[in-house]
């Protein structure tokens, strides 16, 4: 079996802790003009490299101010803003969404993903702020971008099993094929959505990813 | 604009829903989900290769789905989604199918369902019947010109390469490859076989209460049906017997199977039937040929190694201790 094993993992093995599914989300664009941020984890470099987004895109702002190539690229941060570059408060981060759209140019888009507020049990390493829909809406609307759109992301944020428009019917479709064995939960689900409304159930959801232009 | 004959599929802009199908293996499709305002339900289904070099699997898919509505009209409804288009959308290929409404089979609970031998044996029934009654609208005579090889012998060797088996396990192997020539010999027709003939695969169609088949990127012409037939029943006892200790998981799934043949093997392939034209082999070397084609595929078309290729290897190994058959 060892020897089995010896030979098999020779091979190159395929990558399942992250997916990259974030990217049907953002404009085709070559994959030298896709920049990700995200705290060291050799784990995530190597999904990276495994599509062709090259790491060595990974380097500070101001290495990327540097480089011509930012136009029409894309911004992404998959985790949420990284707490060690961006401070706390709302100021702060609305400055840091403001310089990151000067960056971006007129042409660009930015992603950011994040954990719910309400997402207590997340098992993301508070490497990240968590954020809501609302108040990230309200900082990129602050900052200067134009176009925002919100996906709602069940269960995680490294591998979404499901990322959709935060409308009725996909809303309701997402809950149903994920909670099928749950029906409980679904039950409880499905009356909130229609006693109060999808936004509000929407309002809970594990995770989002938000794309902005300007 | 997409249309079903002379029916616009939708009028306004779509809303989408996308499932990875719930890991990050990157040689496999996500699939999205289109809705328009109006339906609850989606109208139409797009899947969308991780990586744009794997568009070839949908395009087999595409190719064979089309080809099965040619072959078989609009009785094709009962069985598998009808497909729309192959088209590109920024660069990416894309498939766009139909919505198979209904419940999808893939999470059938390991205890609840698999180790409960009433429904299963419902189940493999009804998946034999179905799968039967499709094999035999898709049943073809086959053209002198045509080949009858399976490419068996490259996966056997493809398996002997990627493997360190043994010298009983090589003499298996010859053997196995042996007893499909000669089957593959004596057929006269062939079948459209689906190629990954499992539960997950399946969706029990919401109206109509039958099986739905989906996923036919694997599908392909066949003398030799036995890779479906026995496929849904190697994957039905690892599903019940998962395990991360790949060794304990396949001598668990075949201690299962040893089970399972006592009533619900007999039952099954008494429910699908002998075929007369095509060939189905003999339980042991029929399981035996799915574990080594599941063992290298992911090798042979993508290059990669899966996690799951080593139980194979050793459910393999394991389906040597059964008596031969006739």
């Amino acid at each position: 079996m060892q020897l089995d094993q010896q030979r098999i993992h020779r091979l190159q093995p395929r990558v399942f802790k992250y997916s990259l599914d974030w990217r049907f989300l953002l404009p085709l664009s070559d994959a030298d003009k896709t920049f990700v941020f995200f705290e060291d984890d050799f784990d995530f470099k190597k999904t990276l490299e495994q599509v062709g987004i090259p790491v060595s895109n990974q380097l500070s702002l101001l290495d990327i101010e540097r480089k011509e190539k930012r136009a029409a690229a894309s911004f992404v941060f998959p985790f949420g803003l990284p707490v060690r570059w961006v401070g706390k408060e709302q100021a702060d981060q609305v400055e840091f969404f403001r310089s990151m759209r000067k960056l971006m140019g007129d042409t660009g888009n930015l992603l950011v993903g994040f954990n719910n507020l309400w997402n207590y049990r997340s098992k993301t390493p508070t490497k990240y702020y968590f954020s809501t829909s609302r108040r990230m809406i309200s900082q990129l609307q602050e900052a200067g971008f134009k176009v925002i759109k919100v996906f709602g992301v069940i269960p995680t944020l490294n591998i979404p099993e499901y990322i959709f428009d935060l409308n009725a019917h996909p809303v309701s479709f997402a809950l149903q094929h994920r909670f099928k064995r749950k029906p409980i939960l679904l039950n409880l689900l499905q009356l909130l959505s229609h006693t109060t409304g999808v936004a509000l159930v929407s309002d809970f959801l594990p995770c989002y990813f938000v794309v902005a232009s300007v | 604009m997409l249309s079903d004959g002379k029916k616009e599929l939708f009028s306004s802009p779509l809303h989408w829903m996308i499932l990875s199908n719930g890991d990050a293996d990157f040689h496999d499709n996500v699939i999205f989900f289109g809705f328009d305002g109006s339906q609850a339900e989606p109208v139409l289904v797009a899947k969308i290769p991780r990586l744009a070099e794997n568009g070839w699997m949908l395009k087999v898919e595409y190719n064979h789905l089309v080809e099965l509505w040619n072959c078989i009209g609009e009785e094709a409804t009962s069985y598998v989604p009808k497909p729309y288009a192959m088209t590109t959308l920024q660069e990416r290929p894309v498939l766009v199918l139909s919505f198979a409404s209904g419940e999808s089979l893939t999470r059938l609970s390991p205890k609840s369902f698999w180790r409960n031998s009433r429904q299963v044996l419902a189940l493999a029934r009804e998946a034999a019947r179905s799968l039967r009654n499709l094999n035999r609208l898709t049943e073809r005579p086959i053209e002198q010109v045509e080949s009858r090889d399976s490419r068996f012998l490259e996966k056997a060797e493809k398996f002997k390469d990627l493997f360190q088996i043994t010298g009983e396990e090589e003499r298996a192997l010859a053997a196995l490859v042996e007893t499909v020539a000669i089957r593959a010999g004596s057929a006269s027709h062939k079948i459209l076989i689906q190629g990954d003939f499992w539960h997950g695969n399946m969706i029990r169609d919401k109206k109509r209460r039958n099986l739905m088949f989906v996923d036919w990127q694997f599908a392909r012409w066949s003398v030799d049906v036995s890779m479906d037939v026995y496929f849904f029943l190697l994957a039905g006892a690892l599903s019940a017997t998962e395990n991360e200790e790949v060794t304990q998981h396949a001598k668990d799934a075949f201690d299962l199977l040893n089970e399972w043949r006592k009533d619900i093997i007999p039952e099954y392939l008494f429910a699908y039937g002998v075929p007369e034209h095509y060939a189905l082999l003999p339980q042991k070397y029929g399981m035996m040929m799915c574990c080594v084609e599941k063992a290298v595929r992911s090798m042979l078309e993508f290059g990669y190694s899966h996690p799951d290729d080593l139980v194979w290897r050793y459910l393999f190994a394991a389906l040597m201790s059964w008596q031969n058959e006739k």
